[in-house]
């Protein structure tokens, strides 16, 4: 990769796409091109100006928490907790059981070809 | 033509880098130490480039880059953890996952990039190891023993927090483990969080502090948080522990079986606090103690090894070699995750590839020096680039001169050489103080290192005298043992001294080196040789000569919070920051005196995170 590109890639792509989608997202919700305007006068300006970019690079990411906070969140009791109360009748780990001993025999190592 | 494993740890916490040549350890370092940035747990690049570029290799020449540890066994067990947990762990659950799923289980992909944004040719083949099998590498492969057994205990690797080894020779044959949530080092690191200390860095603060208390909540803990079981093993009472389900290491009842709240950061320290302190101290070692006297009973062998991070905690260890039945005991000095960058590379070659082993005397750590070094020439430059008038000594006037300074109670920054791989400084990157001194345990924690009041400092002694001076019939060049200092060197205790409890016994003379006496009479020793650091054993020679005395404090040179330093240029920022007297860069001598009076304000203290 260029460092040409690569400067472009961290200094504006974030930009154009995000003024893309927000274009396509406006378009689909209102049938018109009204509010674009405003749009292009805010891509013209996070283009210029850094200071812009990055407030928008901080919305978008502060947007993007609240979007994986929710979808987790749904996730986790949705999904993961009852599964959770099947895990604990079982498939329960014996180290969360109340053992005599807590020794675990090993006989070999595992490979070193693979992350598991 | 030779050929290269490079070892690596990282995005946990103590992110290293090691570079093996034929199967021997020829460079190792912590990323911290390049970009001061305590327990840095980024990818190890500038120690990688190091590494390549002291021994003028490309990754060309590597054969395989090897992690230390299996990140899908790892987010198993978060998983496993979270279920066990839900519906009660959704905050500690919102924490993680976003990591995992961005990076960490895409850690292949991840290394890959980042070794080839290196730009230091193609990327080799990665291999990965066990976290367990990589602290009982680098444990037993560099251990001076051809047979022995191998304890491993940390806070958690994958599964595994304790884990039982045989070595022989070559081959390390894993025996039994035991699994999260039950660790020790997890116990400790919880009642260090309880105490008011930093996770994964106060723990050796709790260490320090146990000594001014007594166990009077021993009894306690072993009723409740730590049941010990008559095989040796042992496991928590998760009522107490909430790092399984929260963002904090205990749960409320944890206070309540206390009776009291749990103290704050730089919090006024209690009696009662030492008192959970020593407690918790005599806990581990009660726990520590069964463990290895099982594995004594299971394999017959005579020399035990360890490793993990519990390994640091000399006050064990010392207990351990007297105690648990073994003869002889070698512990890695980088026993924590950054060893594990040694050992995954030292357990591939071993183990992946059966290269043959060659069993060392002393050892094959190189006394730990495996770091970045600096010519003279280069110290000159920058010297002279900054303006710093400073003497440039033959080596023999710089002992001489420096063992002056030492006599006249001087503080010396001491830089020379190999940086030490490992949480200690072993005397290339150390701050040295005369031993004698009443006031200097103060004066160097106050005014050099600005940290707590209560903490201990470390004796370096030539090798042939320590006998005479502690009560420890070995070597010890890791400083990984405590020792008593020898009953005929101890100062009889006045009787309103020996009515003193708590931080009131700090200042008490009670032998004839003050300054790393503890208030128990242990200090926690290093040994030297002039087969390992010829240097300092001649600095020692030389001082003894003057004043009859081969013992030195020696702390590691840095400031609270700050990693040790690394370059001259380190050296040189923290000598003009503190009152260190006088500063010892190889054969180059700066005083403090000759400078002009620092104008640096008080504000470069916020620089380092606390620890």
């Amino acid at each position: 990769m260029s460092l040409s590109w690569i400067r472009f890639r961290n200094r504006h792509l974030l930009t154009i796409n995000f003024s893309l989608a927000a274009a396509l997202v406006l378009y689909g919700i209102r049938r018109d091109f009204a509010w674009h305007l405003l749009l292009v006068v805010w891509l013209l300006l996070a283009l210029r100006f850094e200071r812009m970019a990055k407030f928008q690079q901080l919305l978008l990411v502060r947007v993007g928490r609240i979007n994986s906070t929710l979808i987790l969140t749904l996730f986790y009791f949705l999904f993961f907790a009852p599964y959770g109360l099947l895990y604990r009748c079982f498939f329960r780990k014996p180290a969360f059981q109340q053992r005599a001993s807590t020794f675990e025999e090993k006989r070999k190592i595992g490979s070193f070809d693979r992350p598991f | 033509m030779a050929s290269y494993l490079l070892g690596i740890s990282c995005y946990y916490h103590d992110s290293a880098a090691v570079l093996l040549e034929d199967g021997i350890v020829v460079g190792a370092v912590q990323e911290e130490r390049f970009t001061r940035k305590k327990h840095d747990a980024s990818f190890p690049a500038r120690s990688i480039s190091y590494l390549l570029r002291e021994r003028g290799v490309t990754l060309r020449e590597v054969r395989a880059v090897v992690y230390y540890e299996k990140p899908f066994l790892t987010f198993e067990r978060l998983i496993e953890t979270h279920l066990e947990a839900s519906p009660f762990g959704l905050r500690s659950f919102l924490a993680s996952m976003p990591t995992w799923m961005k990076e960490k289980l895409f850690l292949e992909r991840l290394l890959k990039r980042e070794l080839a944004q290196l730009g230091a040719g193609p990327v080799p083949e990665l291999k990965f190891s066990e976290h367990h099998l990589s602290h009982a590498s680098s444990a037993f492969f560099p251990s001076p023993f051809a047979d022995a057994a191998v304890l491993c205990a940390d806070g958690v690797g994958e599964w595994a927090t304790t884990s039982a080894w045989r070595g022989q020779g070559a081959d390390l044959t894993p025996l039994w483990e035991i699994h999260f949530p039950h660790s020790l080092g997890l116990f400790y690191s919880t009642l260090t969080a309880y105490l008011g200390f930093k996770v994964n860095s106060g723990e050796y603060k709790v260490m320090g502090l146990a000594p001014y208390g007594k166990p009077r909540f021993a009894d306690r803990m072993l009723e409740n948080l730590l049941q010990l079981n008559s095989d040796g093993s042992f496991a928590l009472n998760l009522r107490y522990f909430a790092f399984t389900k929260e963002l904090q290491m205990f749960s409320p009842a944890l206070e309540d079986l206390f009776g009291r709240r749990a103290r704050r950061p730089e919090e006024l320290l209690e009696p009662f606090h030492m008192d959970v302190a020593a407690s918790l101290q005599l806990v581990l070692e009660r726990a520590l103690i069964p463990l290895a006297r099982e594995l004594r009973r299971q394999t017959s062998a005579t020399r035990l090894c360890l490793a993990g991070g519990v390994a640091l905690n000399c006050v064990a260890n010392s207990k351990l070699l007297l105690e648990s039945g073994f003869e002889d005991l070698w512990i890695q000095p980088s026993a924590g995750d950054a060893g594990g960058a040694l050992g995954a590379a030292l357990a591939y070659y071993h183990l992946a590839e059966k290269g043959e082993r060659r069993v060392c005397h002393g050892d094959a750590q190189k006394g730990s020096y495996l770091g970045p070094s600096f010519k003279a020439v280069e110290i000159e430059s920058f010297l002279r680039k900054n303006n710093v008038p400073f003497q440039k000594l033959t080596q023999e006037d710089m002992l001489s001169e420096t063992s002056r300074y030492l006599d006249e109670g001087k503080i010396i920054g001491w830089f020379q050489g190999r940086m030490e791989f490992g949480p200690r400084a072993l005397g290339h990157r150390s701050i040295l103080a005369d031993a004698r001194g009443a006031e200097l345990q103060k004066t160097l924690n106050l005014k050099i290192k600005f940290r707590e009041s209560f903490r201990p400092f470390a004796p370096v002694v030539l090798a042939e005298d320590a006998p005479e001076i502690f009560e420890f019939d070995r070597p010890s060049p890791y400083m990984l043992f405590v020792a008593a200092v020898r009953p005929e060197l101890r100062v009889p205790l006045a009787p309103a001294d020996r009515t003193k409890f708590g931080i009131d016994q700090l200042n008490v003379v009670r032998s004839t080196y003050p300054a790393i006496t503890h208030v128990d009479y242990s200090a926690r020793l290093q040994t030297v040789s002039r087969d390992r650091n010829p240097i300092l054993a001649q600095l020692l020679e030389v001082y003894r000569q003057r004043t009859q005395s081969s013992v030195l404090v020696n702390t590691s040179f840095n400031v609270r919070g700050e990693p040790i330093v690394c370059t001259p240029e380190d050296a040189y920022r923290c000598f003009r920051r503190t009152e260190i007297d006088v500063l010892v860069l190889e054969n180059f001598i700066v005083t403090k005196e000759s400078l002009p009076p620092s104008n640096q304000s008080e504000d470069w203290r916020s620089e380092f995170e606390l620890d």
